[in-house]
């Protein structure tokens, strides 16, 4: 994994209502046009490559998308289905036929978004129960850092702690078996670091400075 | 009273000390708090000199705290110190104070509406609820919100609702709490100078920040930021403003008080400097939330 400073240009950190560029450049996600000015949204970190610019937001809520893969928590069971908290202003329904056996409430699911409404509210599909485990929150926007770039961060995790780790789009971090802590204090670590780069070079020392004694990666329950 | 001095020791086109601190609620999606006031020194002073000290609290801000060890306690504006030391006579510093404004500000959101009927189906709706603790001022304030807490949460509401890109989240809330904890004249800019820093804290997406400030008249002058010792002077004007400071839009104006039109284009001008400077008060308080990461690693 080659470090992020060498291929990425800079990012910096802007606040709403800074100038990012005074360019003709293509508008990304987090900026918006002003006196033919591109300037920030949100509070994260801003970027000008190949010809566009975005700001990559570091704080905020999920909004469902169509094909993300969400963790959410059934709060209602219904005739036809499920009311699912998707950890959103927004609501998300799952029908009884997109799940397999039983799901009761308080029940931890992982499915995909199928559709979204006009008022943003979701359908899902594909789900499944998550049994066992640990379920953690981070900041949604910061979810794509917990991945890494092609899945580098994500499979780093994986591989040091030994852990079964799902990430949902919202936020919501499912672990199982291995070290859950070490896994648990690295996402968050992540979560807290997410706006500075060369990150990964730290969590690996991070996970290596900390992996318990004993390499026992069995007793995965 | 000297003639480029203030009543507590400022320039007049001078703003208080402001001190912002972003993301202090762990509770809220979005926080901040503004303490923004002067600093003050507490002071022993001889008894004798009693009268003395009484005629000068006339035109100055000095308040007067009653008696220790045989002594006078006086609080005078630290600014103000070097230009009445002489008339204090012998004096004994006994402590630091602080004379101003604190907010804190709570944002939530955006959340689902409740009651589900204030949602709207284009557009977030932000909601704004100033409140004053009972001890936030010298005497006892009700608690109950009356009819200057409702006018200021609506005026701060609109202000706000102007610089969020509200289409973003239809069928939404924004809640914004801000609650006052001290006051010294100004407390509907400094609840909006927080809340703005609190709503870019949570993410919501905004046109720019919100920046607001109080510029007037008091004793002959035109005046920025007033004390509250200077909006009850006899020819006082207070005219609280919040700017949207990359397009120079204004958001809130409201006037206390009345000015000759020369005046009034003094304060706007004045007031639209000192909004900027405002604004980069509440950039900076950003920024250090995450400085703050990188420095401990």
């Amino acid at each position: 994994m080659a470090d992020e400073n060498v291929e990425r240009p800079k990012r910096w950190l802007v606040v709403p209502g800074e100038v990012v560029t005074e360019e003709r450049v293509k508008l990304g996600p987090g900026v918006y046009v002003r006196d033919g000015k591109v300037v920030a949204k949100t509070v994260g970190l801003a970027e000008v490559k190949n010809g566009v610019a975005r700001v990559i937001p570091l704080e905020g809520k999920y909004v469902p998308k169509v094909g993300d893969s969400i963790i959410g928590i059934i709060v209602d069971v219904k005739i036809p289905g499920y009311d699912v908290d998707i950890n959103s202003p927004y609501t998300a329904f799952l029908p009884k036929d997109a799940v397999e056996g039983d799901v009761d409430y308080g029940d931890v699911v992982v499915a995909t978004v199928k559709y979204v409404d006009e008022v943003r509210n979701a359908l899902l599909e594909n789900a499944s129960v998550l049994k066992g485990g640990e379920l953690i929150h981070i900041i949604p926007s910061r979810v794509p850092r917990v991945i890494g770039k092609n899945a580098s961060m994500i499979s780093l995790l994986k591989n040091k702690t030994g852990a079964a780790i799902l990430v949902g789009a919202n936020g919501r971090i499912w672990i199982h078996g291995g070290h859950v802590n070490l896994a648990k204090e690295a996402i968050f670590k992540i979560e807290r670091e997410a706006h500075t780069s060369g990150l990964t070079d730290r969590i690996t020392k991070f996970l290596d400075d900390n992996i318990p004694a004993e390499e026992s990666d069995e007793n995965v329950e | 009273m000297s003639n480029d001095i203030r009543s507590d020791g400022r320039k007049f086109d001078e703003l208080r000390s402001i001190s912002i601190e972003a993301g202090i609620l762990d509770q809220a999606d979005g926080s901040a708090r503004v303490r923004w006031g002067i600093h003050t020194k507490k002071l022993l002073v001889d008894p004798r000199k009693e009268s003395k000290i009484r005629s000068l609290a006339e035109q100055y801000y000095i308040m007067l705290r009653g008696k220790q060890d045989k002594k006078l306690l006086v609080e005078v504006p630290e600014k103000l110190l070097p230009y009445i030391e002489d008339d204090l006579g012998k004096y004994q510093i006994i402590g630091d104070g602080f004379k101003g404004n604190v907010a804190v500000v709570a944002v939530h959101g955006p959340r689902e509406p409740i009651p589900r009927h204030v949602g709207d189906p284009y557009r977030s709706v932000v909601r704004f609820r100033y409140t004053m603790a009972p001890f936030s001022v010298p005497e006892r304030k009700r608690p109950a919100p009356g009819r200057r807490e409702v006018e200021i949460s609506k005026v701060c509401k609109e202000a706000l609702q102007r610089v969020v890109f509200a289409e973003e989240y239809p069928m939404t809330v924004i809640d914004v709490f801000a609650e006052i904890l001290a006051a010294d004249a100004g407390t509907r800019v400094t609840a909006l100078t927080a809340a703005s820093v609190a709503l870019a804290d949570a993410g919501i997406p905004m046109r720019d920040l919100v920046s607001a400030v109080a510029v007037g008249r008091a004793f002959g002058h035109i005046v920025a930021d007033l004390t509250k010792f200077e909006e009850d002077a006899e020819d006082a004007v207070d005219v609280p403003m919040a700017v949207i400071p990359g397009t120079e839009e204004f958001v809130l104006l409201q006037m206390d008080g009345r000015v000759t039109k020369k005046e009034m284009d003094d304060i706007i001008e004045l007031g639209l400097a000192k909004a900027k400077e405002v604004a980069e008060l509440q950039r900076k308080a950003l920024k250090e939330k995450y400085a703050k990461v990188v420095e401990n690693e």
